[in-house]
């Protein structure tokens, strides 16, 4: 079954180029001598696998043992991450050698599911709340709320990234973001391994194709390193950063099937440390230092005496079947570590004095950004945990790596409600605006992408000004256009979905799966389709939106910044993240 | 349907049918109750069991439908529901709200909610297995309601509701004092596949979610009453 796969073959195919180029840098397109790794040979080898980086050593037989040689074999042989690595030398090489450990921290932050239209109508969404009229009479061409500006619109730098997975045309969260942190595009639903993986097959996920990914090369290098969701952190955008797992849903040792040796997604946060220095023997790595999101089921025994939040009589918070609290673990591992389950012990936090942090504000996922006040223990905003995240990690002179997630974007679309999925955009746009705040544009790369695009559509000839969450108005027209059915119809429209709901002021995106599925038109004349619990129509009938498979948008400031532009295959962040710290080589060295 | 259940309570007063039993049951002993409910214009009939595990936690057997819910109390008005498919091992859970039991805990509990019973006229009592059958009619005479309420156990013996010519009556046919029922479903639904509800999107490789199984189910639940949250 595993020899069947197509992946299988690239990977062969890669490793061959590899043996190629180490044998004679060269290859049959002329741009292939580029994307070897003849740095693994000689001196340069600590330069990672650059194969223009000067003269390469001789034979390699003397050269010192490095850890990309020993530990990032599965990544740097890849197909996909020789392919991207040589695409960048072919357009960026003057760039690089500056970019080239340009940076001293890195934040990429994700949007899970925030497509291009999903920006534009949340872009538009903020300048309405900004106040950004228009009035055909008396407006200015950029008085508008189209005219409006995220925090990351300002960025300077900007692409395209194509997000499939190795076996799906439209893909999931667990593949991309084992794209963008390993370099290594893989099957929908993995993560942590290459494409050769099966998914649902322990027997798969082996050292032969285990993957290294960016947090670790950073926690090797010696910086402090963060994740943070909105999102449980067990959840795949999040997990990937930290875990490999051949199902992005072994969250915790009872999704885990009976028979399989893989250990959970939750156990894996904790069990990092130790697993990387059996990896890397010489690694001096202290784990994760900031740990916030949801997700506190698959850190908890199922056992109500154990609980946070839930009533003990209404059972046990947590999902382990195995006895374990991993909270008490991680307090063990790090006896000077802050555990936060609420927003009051969030605001507690000295960021001055504390080292590690691990924040977990919900049993599962946290709130939607327009739900967040419904809480019922309180929970930090995205931007709030980014600001804290940030706070915390720069007291790390020699920098920091932080991923933080938007993840209630693409539950919202799920959803089918827009209005929810606009909100969660709009608060991780003021994250970006904070991590900006608190960054030097001079040393710290900002990356802003999503993992993938939804079935959002924006259409009819909308008027300017029009609310972007109402009913479509054709220009001079004051009363919404009538479809060829006689009904209204809204500018924001989804492909496919559960379709139509009302629920008026509902901020719960998620109540809308209490609703029937509804299919087409429906007529909205006497709705209000700005509320909050407004769902939007839908033409497939199914029980969830879908993601959708168009590329989706990258924006960049700071050093390595400049990498970023055109259309990118999704594994090339990896690069550009190493590219500005020099990670890899900054890895090497910390382990020699 | 039990929102339009409670609803109808609301707005109405109620009639009492008490069956007699010479069997008496110790209330302290009760954990459920299994309830014959026929409702809409071909009287269609269900059985619904309820088991209570804790005072906020309680399990729905919903044996028509093939599905199994279990409600917990989270208190200030939450309260979370965890939807278990049957015939495909499978559970979606939905986070505490304030929305799957709109007219409070009780609702689910005990069938009637406290506040609600205080506006129906009491018209008589009887017994019922030694226990006491409270019977109440509605004030209003659209719909009709007829409820008989054991008290001890906090369980409705029988509620008739008559509106516009439809008639929706529940039945109790049948006192659980036996544990093993609940014991054996709480092992049951344990050992399904559960999903959170709001990662159905992430989850295509699900056929039973993919190929609207699931959507299916929705839909008789509408369309036959139930428990809608």
């Amino acid at each position: 079954m595993l020899i069947q796969k197509p992946a299988s073959l690239l990977k062969v195919l890669a490793l061959a180029v590899v043996g190629a180029t180490l044998v004679a840098c060269e290859g049959d397109d002329g741009s292939a001598g580029t994307q070897g790794l003849p740095g693994v040979q000689g001196p340069q080898g600590d330069q990672g696998p650059i194969g223009d980086q000067g003269p390469a050593g001789a034979d390699g037989e003397d050269a010192p043992v490095t850890l990309s040689r020993l530990q990032l074999l599965n990544n740097v042989n890849n197909a996909f991450y020789v392919n991207d690595e040589g695409r960048m030398q072919a357009m960026s090489s003057e760039d690089l050698k500056e970019v080239r450990g340009s940076a001293k921290n890195v934040i990429l932050f994700v949007g899970d599911g925030m497509g291009v239209s999903t920006v534009t109508a949340a872009r538009i969404r903020a300048g309405e709340i900004k106040g950004m009229a228009w009035d055909d009479a008396l407006s200015s061409d950029f008085d508008g709320p189209e005219s409006n500006d995220l925090s990351f619109d300002r960025f300077p730098f900007a692409g395209l990234v194509k997000v499939y997975n190795t076996n799906s045309q439209v893909p999931d969260s667990a593949g991309t973001m084992n794209a963008m942190v390993t370099g290594v595009k893989t099957d929908i639903g993995t993560f942590g391994f290459d494409q050769t993986v099966v998914r649902g097959d322990c027997t798969t996920g082996t050292d032969a194709n285990v993957l290294r990914t960016s947090l670790e090369l950073a926690e090797i290098a010696g910086l402090s390193t963060g994740v943070v969701s909105t999102a449980r952190v067990t959840h795949a955008t999040p997990a990937a950063n930290y875990a490999k797992s051949v199902d992005r849903n072994y969250e915790d040792n009872s999704d885990v099937p009976v028979g399989c040796g893989e250990e959970d997604i939750a156990s894996q946060l904790l069990s990092l440390e130790a697993r990387v220095k059996t990896a890397v023997p010489g690694a001096r790595i202290d784990g994760i230092d900031v740990v916030m999101g949801g997700g506190r089921r698959h850190f908890l025994p199922n056992d109500a005496t154990e609980n946070v939040e839930k009533p003990t009589a209404a059972g046990a918070e947590g999902d382990r079947t195995d006895g374990r609290n991993l909270f008490d673990e991680w307090s063990a591992l790090y006896a000077d570590g802050v555990i936060a389950h609420d927003k009051a012990a969030f605001d507690a936090v000295d960021t001055e004095s504390t080292s590690k942090l691990m924040g977990i504000f919900n049993e599962s996922h946290m709130q939607y950004e327009l739900d967040r006040n419904n809480d019922i223990l309180g929970e930090p905003s995205l931007s709030e945990m980014t600001a804290k995240a940030i706070q915390i990690l720069d007291n790390n002179p020699r920098g920091f790596y932080l991923q933080v997630e938007s993840g209630r974007i693409d539950h919202a679309h799920h959803a089918g409600n827009a209005a929810g999925a606009l909100a969660d955009t709009i608060e991780m746009a003021k994250a970006v605006q904070a991590a900006v705040n608190l960054t030097s544009v001079e040393n710290t790369l900002i990356i802003v992408t999503a993992d993938h695009s939804h079935v959002l559509t924006i259409g009819g000839y909308v008027k300017r000004g029009n609310p972007i969450l109402g009913k479509a108005i054709y220009a001079g027209s004051d009363t919404p256009q009538a479809a060829s059915d006689g009904m209204p119809f809204t500018t924001l429209a989804y492909t496919n979905g559960r379709g139509f709901c009302d629920l008026g002021a509902e901020t719960d995106s998620d109540a809308g799966y209490g609703c029937p599925i509804t299919s087409g038109r429906v007529d909205i004349s006497s709705i209000d389709t700005t509320a909050a619990g407004y769902h939007q129509e839908a033409i497939i009938p199914l029980s969830s939106e879908t993601h959708s498979g168009e590329d989706v948008g990258i924006y960049a400031q700071g050093p390595g910044a400049s990498l970023v532009r055109g259309t990118n295959e999704q594994n090339a962040i990896f690069h550009f993240v190493d590219y500005a710290l020099d990670l890899i080589a900054k890895a090497d060295q910390a382990v020699q | 349907m039990l929102k339009t259940f409670i609803s109808l309570l609301g707005m109405m007063s109620v009639i009492a049918t008490a069956n007699a039993d010479s069997d008496c049951v110790d209330p302290s002993t009760v954990v459920g109750g299994v309830f014959e409910i026929t409702s809409g214009s071909d009287q269609a009939v269900k059985s619904l069991t309820l088991l209570r595990q804790t005072p906020a936690r309680v399990v729905y057997l919903m044996t028509t439908e093939n599905m199994t819910r279990i409600y917990e109390n989270y208190g200030g008005g939450r309260v979370a529901v965890t939807e278990y498919f049957d015939l495909e091992s499978k559970g979606v859970e939905h986070e505490p709200s304030v929305d799957i039991a709109p007219n409070g805990w009780d609702t689910l509990y005990q069938l009637l909610p406290s506040a609600e019973a205080g506006r129906l006229q009491h018209v008589g009592e009887e017994q019922y297995r030694c226990l006491t059958v409270a019977r109440y009619e509605s004030h209003t005479s659209e719909p009709r309601l007829a409820l008989s309420y054991l008290d001890e156990v906090q369980l409705p013996l029988a509620l008739t509701s008559e509106t516009a010519g439809t008639t929706l009556t529940w039945k109790l046919t049948e006192l659980v004092t036996d544990t093993r029922i609940l014991d054996e479903t709480l092992t049951r639904v344990a050992s399904y596949k559960t999903f959170d509800f709001a990662d159905l999107g992430d989850h295509e490789d699900e056929v039973f979610f993919r190929n609207g199984e699931y959507l299916q189910y929705q839909r008789n639940v509408h369309a036959h009453g139930g428990h809608e949250h």
